[in-house]
């Protein structure tokens, strides 16, 4: 670990940490977005048989909040490349659509035949981390060129898909999402000592409570974990973790519970008067689609969107791909895009512009192999900024975002505070290349935590 | 399962104890994020039901701190306008009928008595909701296609004619009546009634708790049997209706249009005399709050039980919550059926709370007259869509008639079908582990409370209705064995295990679905349950149903609301947990010490809960009062039907047929789907032209079914099938090739995911159809071609 003798400010402005309403999402563009340009006169024979992408997603069970949006980005970008003739003005999209509640050993089975039976072109979606690490390596070992919209587990290429060939994955790695709320914590509120957590008894809240508070740690100098929650998957009654939580007398409230039950928990909340004794933050309270939470939500408290997205980001419309793909989105769907829709819809404009740059290299349509070597270290412009998709690993980097909720006039539902919009740059807080990952000298959670614990200064 | 003298119990413990449910494993790596792809049960964590007046319901809709959010059964009565926020659904409530008196002297020819239901029909006086159609078979049933020609729109509107008109009877439903109708207390000549589809099926034997309904219980056919035959006097009409319906019950035709012909000739028997005859139907309407914060959607609505269905309460979400939150509903009228699983539940509140803490093994899809799988699947097996009989394997079980005892079927003994059962087993609300006893007790009790007569030591007329078919068709069962499988969230991973039963069946229907309804190995509710009541009938405490109450001046049976009968039955259990009292049905299946465990584990239940309304279904009885009953979610990963199950049935898709056209042997239809899209918390409908690729709701693919009937001069159903798409998007119907050469009538509906509600009929004149005689000719441009 570094002892270097640095105060919170600094670190935080060394992090790229950005708040309020100039927050921006990237530096302006020096090319249009691929959605928004007219692509030149492919070069080559290029067939016109129509290209066929599966899409897998929750169309049913609770995962549906999050897949009905993958899968409205996923045709919204299909209906516009159609519309223009088809990827290099040919070759069509053609959808064929799976529902990821199927379970793990059904989606494998359905990628193999989507594979194999349907011969896909690409397979796309893809919304749990327990699902993306069983199928990344059946997508490496067909061959099946993938771009995972989330699932988006240190662990696909920390341990299940290490060498990554044919998998790619454009959402921000599930890391981010506590150290992302822990920063813009600590920049809020740091005097915030005291911290009680609720989070959910599974995986996911785990890795919230463990990269929160190892980043948190090393902003706010003696922190102190005063109450745990571990709300068993399918509690409905959240009020004895919530009387726990402020009988411990925190001065900070961090959770990540998420969906269906981070709504029943702030509503019991509410009750409790939990909003008003102490400071909250969620990383993923406004993760899904903007509409789903209720104008009753607690304000000012820190809103998170799974690190990614959100749709007002970043306010006065200073980032013209986001203002360009939010009215799209509503025109098409008369509602707001969430994170999975951005994901899933710049995917295909993603692999689009992949096509295009390997068809100006080699002619004709390209091969997969020219397509990968197009996608990899690429950087592309989305609704949520710059992306960068990283050669070693594959995984897509783009500004982590968070904020703080607020209602406006201009919503029926509560959105992020624009002027209180937090960025991080993405690379400024997870792990670099070829940093170990777990069981490789260390056996950390992640890679990004350990890096995090070995190199980020103890701030005075 | 095998059952031999030496050691029975020992022979099947290992099945029984396999039915253990739902194990939890953590495996040690990390790998879920915040998605989980499964949660058991539905959406609301809570459901509030709370028989309401239709005054207080319109008061409870705009109730600002906790607004009712669905009323049930009727219309709230407003003051004033209909509050904004409010939007209705509709279904099937009743059928008016006319019916002779046959004591009028005006009316004993068949001549007059048809014109005097005309003249009737002529003087009703419909408000709005009462549709006049004179014809038993509704746009709300199912098999209405097969109708199409007898409701055209010109027979739809009775004109009175210079003839005097009959007089009603006083004291029926006269408020459907014009003014100037003339009404009399003695001497009348026909009354004006209306029965509604519930008290229909109730009176036919249809429970509405843990029995399965008849295949075809909500067909059009089945309920004017019910409703027309009482009426007919004749013995060769009686006859004749008797001899149709069994044809059809019994599944004695060759094909579809065997059935329909036979449906159309039962109609025909039934309203040939004219003494008692359809002449409209209510619908029902109900409402709901679509307010953007405390608002519901994801509404599925039956056609003929509307939001009172098992499927709305899976499918209901509350706008302002993705998943939990409590759903209020209001229901009309008050309750009055006791709450028991085997003859009671059967008034609305109780199939309001029976579907909510119920959980039969098929559900009935709301917009058609089929069924959807529960917690029941079936499963292929050789003898699948082979039409011939099979054996009864010797060490197959049957209860014995009366006694109720499962005795080995023995050798030489067949049936017509089988059918393989894959069952969703689960825990009890008290904690009981689901055995193979839970499964086969409810044929013991069928058989020992419904075959014997009146005069039987144990026998209730309500449950020999109930359970007249399974007591008729089944032939046997066997337990296979239990099949485990896992399903794995977030980063837990569940394993559910599911008995696979066979069940043995005089019943031989097209499909196999239709054939599992029929008496399928499930029960809500557990043996000792079931032991518990029947023991309490048995020594006096209660009587099972409403009509052998009144008849032995008992109270009617009630798990829970009853403080008389709750203080009996909980001496009872206690007395039962000391000796292991297990019925006798069941003393190779279950031994003394199991069967202590299970009283024990009441006793616990009943002392934490105050009530016996122990069953495994997605809600559980958390507290009631006369204003209110209030279930809780089961969140457990034990129970394993989830979220989002049942979400197809919300919003069906609509078909419009826009065009129809002859080409050749071929008829074309073009349609239309009108859908509703969901757009933010809202659903807006949608119309457009049906494509594969056309979605709608949360972007579900529309399935179109379509049927065709053609039907000729005669009223011979001559063909009906299916129609196939093209690749042009247009549905075909081929014209078969047996098609007499003639002039025929084509009627086409597409039922866009099954929804046969109030559909588009297209209709098309065929002149000079038919390919025999014709030498394949393709008919010419003279054929007259109909507009839909």
């Amino acid at each position: 670990m570094e002892h270097r003798n640095v105060d919170r400010r600094s670190f935080l402005n060394q992090l790229g940490v950005v708040v309020g309403s100039a927050a921006a999402a990237t530096a302006i563009p020096a090319v249009k977005p691929a959605s928004a340009q007219t692509p030149a006169a492919p070069k080559g024979r290029i067939p016109d048989t129509p290209l066929k992408f599966g899409h897998m997603t929750f169309l049913t069970g609770p995962g549906a909040v999050l897949g009905e949006p993958s899968l409205k980005g996923h045709i919204l970008a299909a209906e516009e490349i159609n519309a223009q003739g088809g990827i290099l003005g040919k070759r069509k999209i053609e959808t064929i659509t799976a529902d990821e509640a199927a379970g793990t050993d059904a989606n494998v089975k359905e990628l193999r035949r989507m594979k194999l039976s349907e011969k896909i072109d690409l397979f796309t979606g893809v919304i749990s981390s327990g699902n993306t690490p069983a199928l990344g390596p059946v997508a490496e070992e067909l061959g099946a060129l993938t771009i995972f919209v989330d699932g988006c587990t240190d662990f696909l290429w920390d341990k299940a898909v290490p060498n990554p060939k044919f998998a790619f994955r454009i959402t921000n790695i599930q890391s981010a999402d506590g150290v992302t709320c822990a920063l813009a914590a600590a920049q809020a509120w740091p005097e915030a000592k005291r911290v009680a957590h609720i989070h959910p008894d599974y995986s996911y809240g785990r890795n919230a409570f463990d990269h929160f508070n190892i980043a948190f740690g090393k902003l706010v100098p003696g922190i102190q974990v005063v109450s745990e929650g571990w709300p068993k998957l399918g509690t409905t009654d959240f009020t004895a973790h919530i009387t726990k939580a402020m009988s411990s007398n925190p001065d900070l409230i961090v959770s990540s519970v998420w969906g269906g039950d981070y709504v029943a928990m702030y509503k019991q909340a509410l009750r409790y008067g939990m909003f008003n004794s102490a400071k909250f933050a969620s990383t993923i309270a406004f993760g899904v689609a903007p509409h789903a939470i209720g104008k009753d939500h607690p304000e000012g408290v820190i809103a998170g969107v799974h690190a990614n997205y959100y749709f007002t980001f970043p306010p006065g419309n200073r980032w013209p791909a986001n203002k360009r793909f939010v009215e799209k989105y509503y025109k098409r769907w008369n509602e707001y895009p969430n994170f999975q829709s951005d994901g899933a819809y710049h995917t295909l404009y993603m692999y689009k512009t992949a096509v295009e740059k390997a068809n100006k290299l080699t002619g004709g349509w390209p091969e997969e192999e020219a397509v990968i070597s197009q996608l990899e270290g690429m950087y592309f412009e989305t609704a949520a900024g710059d992306l960068y998709i990283r050669p070693d690993n594959h995984q897509g980097y783009k500004d982590a975002v968070t904020g703080f909720s607020k209602n406006v006039p201009e919503y029926p539902f509560p959105i992020l505070d624009p002027n209180r919009m937090v960025t991080i740059p993405i690379r400024n807080i997870t792990a670099p290349p070829h940093w170990p990952k777990p069981g490789n000298g260390h056996n950390d959670p992640t890679a990004t935590y350990n890096w995090i614990k070995e190199t980020w200064p103890q701030v005075a | 399962m095998s059952l031999h003298p030496a050691s029975p119990r020992a022979r099947i413990c290992g099945v029984v104890l396999g039915l253990i449910c739902a194990v939890v494993t953590v495996p040690p790596s990390a790998q879920a994020d915040h998605a989980v792809s499964y949660f058991p049960s539905f959406y609301p964590h809570e459901i509030r039901i709370e028989p309401l007046d239709p005054e207080g319901a319109a008061r409870e809709f705009v109730n600002k701190s906790d607004p009712l959010h669905v009323y049930v059964g009727t219309a709230p009565s407003f003051s004033g306008q209909i509050p904004q926020h409010l939007k209705s659904v509709e279904s099937l409530k009743s059928l008016v009928t006319v019916s002779v008196n046959p004591q009028s002297s005006r009316l004993q020819a068949r001549e007059a008595r048809c014109h005097a239901i005309e003249q009737a029909a002529a003087a009703l006086d419909a408000p709005p909701d009462v549709v006049i159609h004179p014809y038993p078979i509704t746009p709300y049933h199912a098999d209405y296609l097969g109708h199409a020609d007898r409701v055209s729109p010109a027979n739809a509107t009775p004109t009175p004619t210079g003839a005097p008109t009959p007089t009603f009877r006083a004291g029926a439903d006269a408020a459907l009546l014009s003014p100037r109708a003339r009404v009399q207390a003695t001497d009348w000549d026909v009354s004006l009634d209306e029965t509604s589809v519930s008290a229909l099926l109730i009176d036919a034997g249809v429970g509405f708790n843990d029995w399965p309904a008849p295949p075809w219980t909500k067909e059009g056919w089945f309920q004017a049997y019910q409703l027309l035959r009482p009426s007919l006097s004749q013995a060769n009409d009686q006859k004749q209706a008797d001899e149709l319906y069994d044809r059809l019950t019994h599944n004695e035709f060759r094909d579809r249009t065997e059935q329909i012909n036979l449906e159309r000739e039962l109609l025909a028997a039934l309203i040939g005399s004219c003494e008692r005859a359809v002449v409209g139907y209510r619908l029902r309407r109900e409402f709901y709050t679509d307010d953007f914060s405390d608002g519901i959607e994801n509404i599925a609505v039956d056609s003929q039980s509307g939001l009172n269905s098992a499927v709305f309460l899976r499918t209901v979400k509350l706008k302002d919550f993705l998943w939990n939150g409590t759903l209020r509903i209001g229901i009309d009228p008050r309750p009055t059926a006791a709450w028991n699983p085997i003859a009671g539940f059967n008034d609305a509140a109780g199939r309001l709370v029976w579907s909510t803490v119920g959980d039969n093994a098929f559900l009935p899809i709301p917009y058609n007259s089929r069924w959807v799988q529960n917690r029941a699947e079936i499963r292929t097996t050789d003898e699948s869509g082979i039409k011939r009989s099979v054996r009864v394997p010797d060490d197959a079980l049957m209860p014995e008639t009366m006694a109720g005892r499962f005795g080995q079927v023995g050798p030489g003994h067949g049936a017509m079908t089988k059918v393989l059962y894959r069952l969703s087993a689960s825990n009890f609300s008290d904690a009981s582990v689901m055995e193979a006893a839970d499964l086969l007790y409810p044929y013991a009790l069928a058989f020992r409370w419904g075959a014997g007569g009146q005069h039987a030591g144990a026998h209730d007329p309500e449950i020999a209705a109930a359970t007249r078919l399974i007591r008729e068709r089944l032939r046997g069962l066997k337990l296979l064995r239990v099949e485990e499988t896992s399903r794995s969230v977030a980063d837990q991973t569940f394993t559910y295990r599911s008995p696979i039963i066979e069940i043995y069946l005089d019943n031989l229907a097209f499909d196999e679905l239709e054939n599992a309804l029929v008496a399928p190995p499930w029960s809500s509710v557990p043996w000792h349950v079931l032991a518990l009541m029947e023991a309490a009938v048995e020594r006096g405490i209660a009587a099972f149903s409403r009509g052998e109450a009144e008849r032995r001046h008992l109270p009617w049976l009630d798990l829970v609301r009853d403080p008389a009968q709750l203080k009996t039955f909980r001496a009872l259990i206690k007395e039962f947990a000391q000796t292991g009292y297990r019925p006798a049905a069941l003393e190779s299946l279950v031994g003394p010490e199991a069967a202590k465990a299970r009283w024990q584990l009441l006793d616990q239940f009943v002392e934490a809960n105050g009530h016996l309304l122990v069953t495994n279904g997605p809600y559980r009885l958390k507290s009631w009062s006369p204003d209110a009953f209030v279930f809780e979610v089961v969140r457990e990963f034990t129970y394993p039907v989830g979220l989002g199950t049942f979400n197809g049935f919300a919003y069906p898709a609509r078909a419009l047929i826009t065009a129809m056209e002859r080409a050749g042997d071929l008829v074309l239809v073009s349609t239309d789907a009108e859908f509703a899209v969901k757009q933010q918390r809202d659903h807006r409908l949608v119309r457009a032209p049906l494509q594969p690729d056309t979605l709608r709701g949360t972007l579900l693919p529309i399935r179109p079914e379509s049927h065709y009937v053609v039907i000729g001069k005669d009223g011979r159903v001559a063909a009906a099938g299916s129609l196939v798409r093209q690749p042009d998007h247009r549905f075909a119907a081929s014209l078969p090739t047996t098609l007499q050469s003639g002039v025929y009538t084509l009627f086409a509906a597409i039922f866009l995911d099954g929804n046969t509600i109030n559909p588009a009929i297209g209709r098309i004149e065929l002149r000079d159809s038919g390919t025999i005689g014709k030498a394949g000719r393709a008919g010419g441009p003279k054929d007259e071609e109909g507009k839909p």
